[in-house]
């Protein structure tokens, strides 16, 4: 049986076109089909580790968006402090800086959620189904031999009645070729009778042998007949194996994807309340009548003055 | 307290400082102005220094608000990335079924965040930090190497100081003269009391030489000059009260005018505070607005939602049994007959 190579299904979303794809349209029992399904299983490898690139980088981008928030909340409070500014004034500056660092938290919270519960399960979930044994997977590796072991006999069979069928129809074309020669001869009146025997004889042996593999074939059909429901049970039990484990694998993804809706949801998010009621806080302190006043005692008109008064000598 | 016209300005004492309230300015602990009562000579000029800075901490808001915009344009710009390179890889990868779909619209998610984010950004880039530089232009108008506004002041205050000025000028030297005139008379009276003393010595004949170091004439020419400056201190002293005087009548005028300006500088200071305080309200809303109660925020939320609903593991399973599976049609071998 010639290998067939495996061109990879083009992706698409549901559903998958036929394309170029050379397991299909081919049945499931055929020999090396099976490899469809442990196509999959490695596609599902596959999947986990893209899975866990993609929501690896989706947590460094936050990560780098709240150290940056950070930096910049920490030297913005820096600067407002040394700076010029007064009073209330400044106090609600450095404070509606401090308001708004809550975002930072709030997605502080989400690269946690992020991290803990769907990155780090995925993680899991690979190292525990996905165990690599140098240079494979364990668990396909198996699925693999499985089917290859199931199908050992049944390709030995299909050989044997592909075999078998060359030897009859071989058969049946020499006793053709013999009988039409037998024919010739026998209309040839110049022909010798020893010729005719001859002929005569090799017809029979020629249809001996074409009713010896004629029923060898036959018989070998029978067998694959009689085979054929054993055959079919252990390759279904294999690929059930292949579907349980697709099906744990959905499963999981399932679960993460929910995960990852939490994670990424912030509309009960606390530090975004805390930034509220800090804002509102600060908003509600700022008073400018207030530093007005207070500069006015300190550098207006409210200092105390030294007014010119009559100064005697003193000795 | 000491002279008006102070060299050295002493360490903060009066009670008025020492109730210093909690917020530091650390432009106190330079301030040359410190210390001082806002009517002395040049103290209004701190008052200028604040009218200057209002340019200066309006530049560093809106700078500080500028850094703030770039970080959340960074963030979204990176997340708009992330969903593109990752769908991509997505629609090639081995996924099928439902368990793509769902996944495809996951990695979207980026999507309403990066919109929200560059909304939050663009609020702030084209909208708050221009009304700020806006306002910022309108109040600070350049002329050469000032602001019009603080020259305006300053030319007003110099105005105001002007006369009274003269008027402390006077009084110091008023002052000087007096003090000199009392110690020309102490001298005087020393001189003359000595030579009354030598007279009574003579009178007691304890002193010899006493006689020759004084005489009639001497004597009354000492009287005269102790008499000379004893009217110049009383002159002096008369002239020193009514510059004092005068300065009491000029001062509530002084003071008023002084005032009046200064109360320009408190209302400018004012609206810049009211300003700032306003520039803050718009900064706490726009971040509400991209957090909380979002409405994009929450499409994403829903959609979220309806995705996870689609996912469905039994149909994709079923699905590649069919196509792949044990429900595909296989071929199985059959009795072929020879044909010629």
């Amino acid at each position: 049986m010639n290998q067939v190579q495996c061109i990879f299904p083009q992706g698409q979303t549901t559903p998958e076109r036929v394309l170029s794809n050379p397991w299909y349209d081919k049945g499931f029992c055929e020999p090396n089909q099976y490899k469809a399904a442990i196509d999959r299983c490695k596609g599902g490898y596959e999947s986990c580790e893209l899975f866990i690139e993609i929501f690896s980088e989706r947590a460094r981008i936050e990560r780098e968006y709240i150290s940056n928030l950070e930096k910049w909340s920490a030297a913005s409070i820096k600067e407002i402090s040394q700076s010029k500014e007064f009073g209330t004034n400044k106090k609600a500056w450095i404070e509606s800086i401090r308001a708004s660092k809550e975002i930072g938290s709030t997605h502080g919270d989400i690269v946690q959620r992020l991290q803990e519960n769907v990155i780090d399960k995925m993680v899991s979930y690979k190292k525990e189904n996905y165990g690599k044994s140098i240079l494979h997977v364990k668990k396909i590796k198996e699925f693999e031999r499985d089917f290859e072991q199931a199908q050992k006999s049944w390709i030995k069979l299909l050989d044997k009645i592909n075999k078998s069928r060359r030897d009859y129809q071989d058969a049946q074309r020499l006793l053709k070729k013999a009988e039409t020669a037998e024919k010739i001869i026998e209309s040839d009146r110049g022909a010798e009778e020893e010729q005719k025997s001859q002929m005569k004889l090799s017809v029979s042996t020629y249809k001996k042998q074409s009713e010896a593999t004629r029923s060898k074939y036959q018989q070998n059909i029978e067998d694959m007949k009689n085979t054929r429901p054993n055959y079919e049970n252990s390759m279904k039990e294999v690929l059930d194996r292949t579907h349980a484990f697709e099906r744990r694998r959905l499963t999981q993804f399932k679960t993460l994807f929910a995960a990852l809706h939490q994670a990424l949801i912030i509309e009960k998010d606390s530090h975004l309340l805390t930034m509220t009621d800090l804002f509102n806080k600060s908003a509600a302190a700022h008073d400018a009548e207030k530093d007005i006043q207070w500069w006015n005692s300190h550098f207006g008109s409210d200092t105390n003055t030294a007014w010119p008064s009559f100064e005697e000598l003193k000795d | 307290m000491s002279l008006f016209n102070r060299k050295y300005i002493a360490p903060p004492s009066s009670p008025i400082i020492s109730n210093t309230t909690r917020i530091r300015s650390a432009s106190l602990a330079t301030n040359s102005a410190y210390g001082r009562g806002f009517f002395e000579p040049g103290a209004y000029s701190i008052v200028l220094k604040r009218c200057e800075n209002g340019h200066d901490l309006a530049q560093q808001l809106a700078d500080m608000f500028d850094e703030r915009a770039q970080i959340e344009l960074a963030y979204a710009n990176q997340l708009r990335h992330w969903s593109y390179k990752w769908r991509n890889e997505l629609s090639k990868s081995q996924e099928y079924g439902t368990n793509k779909k769902v996944w495809d619209q996951l990695a979207t998610t980026g999507e309403p965040m990066a919109y929200v984010h560059s909304t939050l950004s663009a609020s702030l880039s084209e909208s708050l930090i221009p009304n700020l530089r806006q306002w910022r232009k309108e109040h600070y108008e350049r002329y050469l190497l000032h602001y019009k506004k603080t020259k305006e002041f300053e030319r007003d205050f110099l105005d105001a100081q002007k006369s009274w000025n003269k008027l402390l000028d006077k009084i110091s030297e008023c002052k000087s003269m007096y003090y000199s005139a009392c110690k020309a008379s102490k001298l005087a009276s020393e001189a003359e009391n000595k030579s009354i003393y030598y007279l009574a010595c003579k009178s007691t004949k304890l002193v010899d030489d006493a006689e020759s170091k004084s005489s009639g004439e001497q004597r009354k020419k000492l009287a005269d000059k102790a008499d000379v400056a004893r009217r110049e201190i009383i002159f002096t002293r008369t002239k020193y009260q009514q510059a004092i005087n005068e300065a009491r009548e000029q001062r509530p005028n002084y003071e008023s005018t002084m005032k009046t300006i200064f109360e320009r500088t408190q209302a400018f200071e004012k609206r810049r505070l009211d300003f700032f305080k306003e520039t803050y309200d718009q900064y706490a809303k726009i971040l509400e607005i991209a957090t909380i109660d979002n409405s994009i925020l929450k499409t994403m939320n829903a959609n979220f939602k309806a995705s996870l609903l689609v996912h469905d593991s039994l149909q994709d399973l079923i699905w590649w049994d069919q196509n792949y599976g044990t429900q595909t049609n296989s071929r199985w071998p059959e009795y072929e007959e020879y044909i010629d």
